[in-house]
């Protein structure tokens, strides 16, 4: 029985109580939703897009896409799979218009790097570089397990899926970075 | 790369990404724009149906109501009076069957009326189980629900674990046709064990990092379908273990995963949920203000006999961002119809409809049988 019933704590009881009242149109409760989430979600982005303001403009559509789209969210136990899957899309997207504004940079636009020449610096960049290019579901397990450092049960609670799949893909995942890290050398 | 080595990138990236993320955002600010634009954002309308908690408690009455009621039975049992047996459903197939919220509601296929909520031996539970099975006769049912994957009697009311799962991997379970064993997919291994949870045998056992998910046993009882979730095809291995071979090509990284395997009556296809973009999917469309473009839901076949070929659709069903919901699908028993309960099932002159649907296998006629929220479907075999 206890065995069963610790299943069902995805989501705090008072946040139960803020989900129906910000499904009413409560902006007071979304905002009391938002605010111990907010930090976690820009640490997210900002790892997988490494900027700033991609990560802040990411977040906030993803909590504006939230408010827009509560009443569909049909189990509150589910919550904040709903949202880490709401934000890896929205970061998807942004990765997208990235794409396309490179194309649009001139040259002389691009300020000059001094480039940290250390050991250390140089083995971060090129495991960042790799990290880059994984796909957004890698990386936000990634982020997830090792960024976060969460136990394996709770990364699979903030993506929705069971365990056994969040350890596969995390193994995937990890097996993606290594092959990119190979493609550098 | 040995296991030193693996620790070794693990805390190398842990390092990595501390540094990217390394310094305070302004998390006040962005709060603040977001509640703002938020107060001048209308919300979408809710759907018709009552919301989910409100479902919730009135399932959760039901449930103390069904529960009042057993102990009452009980006490009557105790008391010398005859008991009351559970009658089965009268139809041409048996029961549909939705789980969720710590119970069971039986569903005639013919009418769509709920013909009892029972209880599977776990009071004040609010988790629905991820993957139900149910023995030949109808008495008994095998589910997976979190750690446990335990066998219910319906009729004695007694509750068998019948393997723990480990924390790191959920269970599946599938009741082999002739009743005698019970196959339990979990981590990477198949095995199969005796209703009673005894004579435990390892049929396959992958490697690390690989699983075997959602196991399905064909009508004759001599091959098992499952789902592998590393590799994202539909796989099928004899019931010994033997012959284990990839069906299906991969689906597309990001698409929903096939759900509930089940097998054509004559036992020449598997079919399950899936979607679109079963392969070769590209980056998804920028949705208009919504949080992803929705997976179009599909009933899928792919012939056992095939070496890796793409499923065929057998039928659209419905249309679904499947964020706060989780479509679920099942075959009747004797392969004659499937039942699904989806979001946005297209219907032909009208606007699309949730709920629970019944589809003739043959003719794909779909009927609506109600709406049932987020419950895991299944179809009870008659006794």
């Amino acid at each position: 029985m206890q065995l069963i019933e610790r299943i069902d704590d995805h989501v705090e009881t008072g946040d139960i109580g803020l989900l129906e009242r910000a499904r009413g149109g409560d902006t007071q409760a979304f905002g009391a939703l938002v605010a111990p989430r907010l930090a976690r979600a820009m640490r997210m982005a900002r790892a997988i897009l490494a900027s700033e303001a991609d990560a802040a403009d990411a977040v906030q559509d993803t909590f504006l896409a939230a408010w827009v789209h509560l009443a569909e969210l049909r189990d509150p136990a589910r919550f904040d799979a709903w949202l880490n899957q709401a934000l890896a899309n929205q970061c998807r997207d942004a990765l997208r218009r990235r794409r396309r504004r490179v194309r649009e940079v001139r040259m002389e636009d691009v300020e000059p790097v001094r480039p940290d020449s250390s050991a250390a610096s140089l083995e971060r960049a090129a495991l960042l570089a790799a990290f880059d290019r994984l796909s957004v579901s890698d990386r936000q397990i990634l982020v997830l397990r090792h960024l976060e450092d969460l136990p394996i049960d709770e990364v699979a609670r903030r993506l929705g899926i069971p365990a056994g799949t969040a350890k596969s893909r995390l193994f995937a995942a990890r097996r993606a970075l290594e092959r990119a890290l190979e493609t550098q050398r | 790369m040995t296991e030193l080595e693996r620790h070794d990138l693990d805390a190398r990236l842990a390092e990595a990404l501390r540094a990217r993320t390394r310094g305070d955002a302004d998390v006040d600010q962005l709060w603040l724009s977001i509640i703002r634009t938020a107060e001048v954002t209308r919300q979408r309308p809710s759907p018709r149906w009552p919301r989910p908690a409100i479902r919730r408690r009135t399932w959760l009455l039901v449930m103390a109501g069904a529960l009042l009621a057993g102990s009452i039975g009980v006490a009557g049992f105790m008391a010398g009076r005859p008991r009351v047996e559970p009658t089965p459903v009268g139809s041409r197939l048996g029961p549909i069957v939705v789980f969720g919220n710590g119970g069971w509601q039986s569903i005639d296929p013919e009418d769509g009326q709920a013909e009892r909520t029972e209880g599977m031996g776990l009071v004040a539970v609010a988790a629905s189980p991820t993957d139900v099975s149910w023995s030949p006769d109808g008495r008994r049912v095998a589910y997976a629900i979190g750690p446990a994957a335990v066998v219910f009697d319906r009729f004695a009311h007694t509750t068998t674990t019948i393997r723990r799962c480990t924390d790191a991997a959920g269970c599946g379970v599938a009741w082999s046709p002739d009743g005698r064993h019970i196959a339990v997919s979990v981590g990477g291994r198949m095995e199969l064990v005796d209703p009673d949870g005894s004579h435990p045998t390892v049929l396959s056992d992958a490697s690390i990092g690989r699983t075997i998910a959602d196991p399905a046993w064909s009508p004759d009882g001599s091959r098992i379908a499952y789902w592998d979730p590393t590799g994202r095809t539909v796989n099928v291995m004899r019931a010994d273990g033997a012959e284990d071979r990839r069906v299906s090509t991969p689906a597309a990284d990001g698409t929903l995963e096939p759900q509930d395997l089940g097998w054509s009556a004559d036992g020449s296809r598997i079919v399950f949920l899936g979607s679109d973009a079963w392969a070769d999917a590209g980056p998804p469309p920028p949705g208009a203000g919504a949080p992803s473009p929705p997976w179009e839901l599909r009933i899928l076949s792919v012939p056992v006999s095939a070496e890796g070929v793409a499923p065929t659709v057998v039928d659209v069903v419905g249309n679904c961002y499947c964020l706060g919901f989780w479509p679920s699908f099942t075959v009747a028993p004797d392969g004659s119809a499937y039942a699904v309960n989806t979001l946005g099932m297209p219907i032909p002159g009208a606007a699309p409809r949730d709920g629970l649907f019944i589809i003739d296998a043959a003719s794909l006629e779909a009927r609506y049988l109600g709406d049932f929220s987020d419950s895991t479907v299944t179809w009870q075999p008659k006794p």
